[in-house]
């Protein structure tokens, strides 16, 4: 059946209805060692529905939208508990995001990934490292959304990702760089991504033991999004803040962190890579301020948080694929700040080990770090420990490489004092 | 549309499998004591992959599109230019069921709901208990595999899963801490949540009174918890054929070699009965094993696919796996532990002096080719004059496998495998981590 009809259904069982479709065509190519081993072409079609009987949530998905998905949502809805506070997206108008969607990646050839391949590769060649693994995957993606409300709204994305890891060795020194990039549209830098995996493993041989101490830290991009996707991000979704699982709670319009630092959720980023139009429940995406100089200014809601708190839904609910129900998340997570970075007597951490085991309700971390550098010279092992919020009350300076990684958006971080143990 | 299936493997290729996923699945999340968020629902999918000279992946979510995907892998096939052999393994045909007392697909949203009230219940009897997530997840899960060679296997087991999250407070401190249970298996898996869920209350509790640790070098005690995440990441990882064959793993090059303590004996077992971990075959259609990863002390085999094994000469281990239809397989751990040995938990506690003793796991990760890893523990205790003292939280311990491995000095005979998700390249699947409570040397990042 199609969407429309599906929702008339539903309306005959005095039931509101919401549709969501995605149909993915996934590619991709990977590199072992050697040569292209494996070519990946991939096609996926689903559905999700979510009904709405006197105030009861039912969710269900599959393939095709069949009378028995809408039957499994009912059945789903009448022993799911009462609540006043559910409700889908009315009616609304949509921002334009620009440089989401690129035709000519939907209509990309593996011939024309040879010379961008090549590119990749011939940094670790120059460099005299040996490269593991390579792989290049493009997705092109259309989302549809319906609901009772009046909500009709499609978008289609796309998106390309390389990554590259590679390892130095002098006699028994193993030394190992992985960087990776993605982008929505063709013109990716693959040649970069090459060439910082390659020298991150050169730069990286030779290493030696630091010493247990306080040191000023200076994170990069790729460290800085690990930490702040797994710490900080949640504190700030509306549905931990609520339930008391939040450091941020009750601290609105407080000075949360270091006046020289801000933070935007902007999902309406040009050419972002967690852009778009509508969220997972059909409202539409915007920009708005977390943390100004420092202050906190807001949080993430979905329509049933902000429901509960009188606000609107900030457009962050979020579904990744259809199999499951949308969450709160950031969209494009931007950390904001100007100049003062020194660098030269810091250890700066490319990347992180374990990001995702540090503790999301106290913002404590205690991590190990890749491709770690003190006065230039790499580090063997190292351990950052601390806390995230005092982290971002000590920051010394921001870089002006703004890079996003994955969610986030921003440049080397420095910090005063950081425990690091050697 | 088996028939069909069979067709497509007479495909001009040197190898073709085909692979039909069929899952049903429910997910319950309750949140402090209302069901917020049922989700149930089937997906179907097919992979195709086609070996010319080297492979071609497609897949597709509908049965229609079974020939199309089966000439965009052979595109593929042509495509690829790296040569790519497949060790010989016996083409087998074979239908098999877990057994289930009590099949997810036959219980009803009420009595799976009911796992989840009994648990709050337990919960809501803590004071200091401010926020709980309880979620049930099963799937039951249907593959038929078929290749080019004959063989023709398909599997049906259930798998069960119940997590608690509970949130303590004590003035402004608050802690959290988890517990999970889960199995290849029926409902009967799910028993005892009210203890799961207990165990967890207590543990949130426990940490509000935990002071953050120490840094540095220490003999540390772990449990048969944390021992899983640790001969995980340690370890399992770094013999994953693939990273070995990509130069990417520290074991490379060292099967009979002695790389760890006399004491370590480790095994990866799809076949443990119930274990999160554990199928019949693996996804390529090889029959699942028990193997001694490593055997007091020595490195005894790599977990390997068909291609992995054919390229170092070894023989297949069935472990490739893959996270579901729309991933191509590659070499997995099942479930993985450390045997036990015959100390008491006493004896590994009684001589340190001044050591960390660490309960719980958070995860881990590791970079198999310098051999350092991450892994985290819930709580912890330090250890003073052979005894358990202060509580400590939030601890990560970092090492280099060779090392750490070798440095084990003690293993008791309590014995434990847990459940658990590794994530590899975008892909996650299933697996049981276990083994005894171990001593060994660690790096502890504190703060202090």
């Amino acid at each position: 059946m199609t969407p429309e009809q599906a929702l008339r259904w539903l309306e005959t069982k005095g039931c509101e209805g919401e549709v969501y479709e995605l149909k993915q065509r996934s590619y991709g190519i990977e590199i072992k060692r050697g040569e292209v081993e494996l070519v990946e072409a991939g096609e996926q079609h689903g559905f999700a529905i979510r009904v709405l009987l006197a105030h009861r949530m039912g969710f269900a998905y599959g393939n095709e939208l069949t009378q028995e998905l809408l039957d499994k949502a009912l059945s789903v809805a009448r022993v799911s508990p009462r609540d006043e506070h559910l409700a889908f997206a009315g009616e609304q108008s949509y921002p334009s995001v620009r440089g989401i969607y690129d035709s000519r990646l939907a209509s990309l050839s593996f011939d024309e990934l040879e010379d961008k391949l090549e590119a990749m590769l011939a940094p670790a060649q120059s460099l005299g490292v040996e490269v593991t693994q390579v792989s290049i995957a493009w997705e092109v993606s259309e989302e549809r959304m319906f609901n009772s409300h009046g909500v009709e709204v499609s978008e289609e994305g796309t998106e390309i990702y390389a990554h590259l890891s590679a390892v130095a060795k002098r006699g028994d020194d193993v030394a190992t760089g992985l960087y990776f990039d993605a982008s929505r549209s063709f013109n990716l830098d693959f040649e970069a991504v090459g060439e910082t995996a390659s020298r991150l493993a050169k730069e990286s041989l030779g290493a030696q033991r630091l010493e247990t101490g306080d040191y000023a830290v200076v994170l990069r991009p790729m460290a800085m999004a690990e930490l702040v996707e797994n710490v900080l991000i949640p504190a700030f979704s509306a549905d931990n803040v609520q339930r008391g699982r939040s450091r941020l709670a009750g601290m609105l319009d407080e000075q949360v962190f270091g006046e020289e630092l801000s933070v935007v959720d902007d999902a309406t980023l040009e050419a972002g890579l967690e852009s778009s139009r509508f969220d997972g429940e059909g409202t539409a995406c915007r920009s708005k301020a977390l943390v100004e100089k420092g202050v906190l200014r807001g949080y993430l809601y979905d329509i049933y948080t902000a429901r509960k708190d009188g606000v609107e839904s900030t457009g962050n609910a979020f579904r990744s694929g259809f199999s499951t129900l949308p969450r709160i998340d950031a969209s494009n997570f931007i950390i904001q700040g100007n100049g003062g970075l020194d660098e030269d007597e810091a250890l700066v951490v490319h990347g992180l080990i374990g990001a995702h085991t540090a503790n999301p309700v106290t913002g404590d971390f205690s991590v190990e770090t890749r491709n770690a550098f003190y006065g230039g010279s790499p580090v063997r092992k190292a351990i950052l420990a601390g806390n995230v919020y005092d982290l971002l009350s000590s920051v010394s300076g921001f870089g002006r490489d703004v890079t996003q990684i994955s969610g986030v958006v921003t440049p080397s971080v420095g910090f005063s004092n950081v425990r690091v143990v050697g | 549309m088996l028939r069909e299936v069979r067709e497509l493997l007479e495909l001009p290729a040197r190898f073709v499998d085909i692979t039909l996923h069929d899952v049903e699945s429910t997910s319950i999340l309750m949140k402090d004591g209302s069901a917020k968020e049922i989700a149930t629902g089937r997906s179907f999918g097919i992979s195709v992959r086609v070996l010319d000279r080297g492979w071609g992946f497609a897949y597709a979510s509908s049965a229609g599109e079974l020939k199309d995907a089966a000439e965009r892998a052979l595109r593929g096939a042509r495509l690829a230019k790296e040569r790519v052999e497949l060790a010989d393994v016996k083409a087998t045909r074979d239908k098999v069921e877990a057994i289930a007392k009590l099949h997810p697909s036959r219980a009803t949203f009420e009595e799976k709901l009911d796992y989840l009230f009994r648990a709050h219940d337990v919960a809501k009897s803590y004071k200091s208990v401010v926020s709980t997530s309880f979620a049930y997840n099963d799937a039951s899960v249907k593959i038929i595999y078929l290749n080019s060679e004959g063989a023709e296997v398909e599997m049906r087991y259930p798998r069960v899963a119940f997590y608690a999250q509970i949130f303590a407070k004590e003035g402004a401190k608050i802690q959290f801490a988890s517990e999970r249970v889960g199995a290849t298996s029926g409902l009967e898996a799910l028993v005892n949540v009210e203890e799961v869920a207990k165990e967890a209350c207590e543990k949130a509790q426990r940490l509000l009174y935990a002071r953050a640790p120490p840094s540095g070098e220490f003999t540390v005690v772990i449990d048969p918890k944390l021992t899983g995440v640790f001969i995980h990441e340690a370890l399992g990882h770094a013999v994953e054929a693939d990273h070995v064959v990509q130069g990417e793993s520290i074991l490379a090059g060292k099967l009979g070699q002695s790389i760890a303590s006399e004491l370590v004996t480790i095994y990866d077992d799809p076949t443990l009965k119930q274990g999160f971990g554990s199928y019949f075959y693996d996804s390529e259609g090889v029959k699942a094993q028990k193997k001694a990863v490593v055997e007091h002390g020595v490195l005894r085999s790599y977990l390997h696919s068909r291609e992995t094994a054919a390229k170092l000469g070894q023989e297949p281990t069935g472990n490739a796996r893959a996270q579901g239809y729309n991933f191509p397989p590659m070499p997995r751990m099942s479930n993985t532990y450390l045997a036990r040995g015959d100390a008491s938990f006493e004896e590994l506690i009684e001589d340190v002096k001044q050591g960390v003793y660490l309960l719980g796991s958070r995860g881990g990760e590791v970079d198999t080719a310098r051999g350092v890893f991450q892994f985290s523990a819930e709580e912890g205790y330090l250890i003073e004059k052979g005894e358990v003292t202060t509580p400590v939280r939030d601890v990560a311990l970092s090492g280099e496998t060779l090392e750490i491995l070798r440095r084990v000095d003690a293993v008791s005979k309590n014995w434990g495998v847990h459940i658990g998700y590794c994530g590899k390249n975008g892909q996650l699947v299933a697996v049981g981590d276990g083994g005894p409570a171990i001593r060994t040397v660690a790096t502890v990042g504190g703060t202090q």
